[in-house]
């Protein structure tokens, strides 16, 4: 009867009442503009990078600090380079003094060799910017409904919520990944997100922002629709000296697997093929980075029903 | 469907289950749309058997069931899905006091997202069920599972479960080996009705149903849900109880 549970817990996923208040259909929602980030149940996306790129010109995000290079996993997995942590650049202009404060000491952890695991390593939501940062080893999949676009990533289950409406809600609720608004423009969709907690990162340097973040996103196809890019736009008032932007890159899971020799697939630190699968981020939640600084993962003391 | 029993504990009945439900959706014309945000007016804790009665546990079955229920009381045992908020598992997830909804996208799949420990349940349109070696090797909470459309109802096969989950909320057992067939269908222009088969032979002396209805409530957005924080009310939903 019993079987071998496997150690990689892949435990892994009209009649209308009527809309939201204040709420209404965006026309642009059905335009043909629509672009198809999931023409089939396979196709997921991957991230680039862990660190933003940077507008051709005008105001960007945080980068690493060229004094300290990164070196990802993934790039150790094809070059055998010495992998290295996130270290941020700590002249980024767009920094408010406690911004770049908050940074610095993150700064200061890390080139103390101490191990510092950000929030959402422990089952904590990635919030928005930083959820564009997170699909590296595991795709990114798009579910785009008639009303809302849910954006999940396998790794940890995350869910957004993109709801094709013109207007934010008249009160919105602050929740870690705020109240977000669609439409689709010119072959792009256009995310417009507000009411943020402000327990999340915006970037992997621990960088932080405050409850009036504001960020706005445009997911469009490029490459023949092998590449999916982000456009960002970052305003905090709270946090930042200046709007910034920031461009993200993801590669077409499928289409990057067909352009890649088999000998390199195998360096991927890539999921299993094909449609999302079921994962449970707090499958074993006592093993969390034991004797770090690292958060204890979501718990419940008592059972919510 | 409703009103299928299976006495026999031979997977016999279970293969002539399946046979039924495998007629194609094709041949019924176009899909229906169950597609909507859909949230229950009442929450069970103990799943209520359709039909009547007790649920038909074997010997083993009642001594796990025993075990469960002491375990849940003295702390010996925990219920991750509320603690930890992993997958509630089948049937559980289908009792849940919070929103969800179902998406027909992308191509030849059923998206159903939980609000409840955002739980995602991918359903593969008109594929065969795994092979017993991925069942095996990566069981799920939630299972993996297959469906097609029946007519107007979804069909929908589950199979390859992990141990790790409880049937219902007061700790009713259930094995790998189960495997449930739902039959999911409009049963009116606001509700949705799920009646799931389970089987598992070990724990159960038959195939056994249970049935859940939600109203169609696409005026509700799904929020976040993040384990140990406060979450929506719930006082619409009756029989739900918060500490």
């Amino acid at each position: 009867m019993s079987r071998p549970a496997a150690n990689l817990t892949i435990t892994v996923l009209a009649g209308a009442l009527g809309l939201a208040a204040g709420a209404s259909y965006s026309a642009m929602a059905q335009g043909a503009a629509r672009p198809d980030f999931a023409p089939s149940a396979s196709i997921g996306w991957y991230a680039y990078n862990r660190i933003f790129i940077p507008p051709a010109s005008g105001a960007g995000p945080v980068q690493q600090d060229p004094a300290h290079p990164y070196v990802s996993n993934d790039e150790f997995r094809v070059t055998g380079k010495q992998p290295t942590a996130l270290l941020a650049d700590l002249s980024a202009p767009i920094l408010q003094p406690w911004a770049r404060e908050a940074v610095r000491k993150r700064n200061e952890m890390v080139l103390s060799g101490k191990a510092v695991n950000p929030p959402y390593a422990s089952c904590w939501p990635a919030g928005v910017t930083g959820f564009l940062l997170r699909p590296m080893t595991q795709a990114m999949y798009f579910v785009q409904g008639p009303r809302e676009v849910v954006m999940i990533l396998s790794s940890k289950q995350e869910v957004r919520h993109v709801h094709l409406i013109d207007q934010h809600s008249a009160n919105v609720k602050t929740s870690w990944f705020g109240e977000s608004i669609g439409h689709y423009e010119g072959g792009a969709l256009v995310v417009d997100t507000i009411g943020l907690d402000d327990r999340t990162w915006v970037d992997g340097f621990g960088t932080p922002h405050t409850k009036q973040l504001h960020v706005v996103e445009r997911f469009h196809l490029i490459e023949d629709g092998r590449v999916l890019e982000a456009n960002v736009h970052v305003e905090d008032p709270g946090a930042f000296t200046m709007p910034w932007d920031a461009i993200q890159h993801f590669r077409q899971y499928e289409a990057a697997v067909r352009a890649m020799p088999i000998e390199r697939i195998a360096q991927l630190a890539s999921a299993p093929e094909g449609p999302l699968q079921e994962m449970a981020c707090a499958d074993n939640p006592r093993s969390f980075f034991p004797g770090t600084d690292a958060l204890p993962p979501p718990e419940a003391r008592a059972p919510d029903f | 469907m409703q009103g299928f029993s299976i006495s026999a504990r031979a997977g016999s009945a279970w293969a002539v289950l399946l046979a039924l439900t495998a007629l194609s959706g094709s041949a019924y014309g176009e899909t229906p749309d169950i597609s909507g945000t859909y949230w229950a007016s009442e929450y069970r804790a103990k799943i209520a058997v359709l039909g009547g009665g007790d649920l038909p546990l074997t010997a083993e079955g009642k001594a796990a069931y025993e075990n469960n229920v002491a375990g849940l009381k003295d702390g010996s045992i925990i219920d991750n899905a509320r603690r930890y908020c992993v997958p509630d598992g089948l049937p559980r997830a289908l009792a849940t006091p919070y929103p969800f909804e179902i998406f027909q996208t992308p191509p030849g799949q059923i998206t159903i997202v939980h609000e409840l420990n955002h739980q995602i349940r991918v359903i593969a349109l008109d594929q065969p069920m795994p092979s017993e070696k991925e069942l095996t090797t990566l069981p799920f909470y939630n299972g993996h599972s297959v469906g097609h459309f029946e007519g107007d109802t979804l069909v929908v096969e589950t199979a390859g479960f992990n141990e790790k989950t409880f049937v219902d909320g007061s700790g009713a057992p259930h094995t790998d080996e189960l495997r449930t067939v739902e039959r999911i269908r409009r049963i009116s222009p606001t509700q949705l009705e799920d009646v799931i088969t389970i089987h598992d032979p070990m724990y159960y002396t038959r195939d056994w149903q249970t049935r859940f209805v939600y109203t169609l409530r696409n005026d509700v957005w799904l929020e976040d849900y993040v384990c140990g924080e406060p979450h929506r009310d719930l006082s619409s939903v009756a029989g739900v109880r918060r500490p």
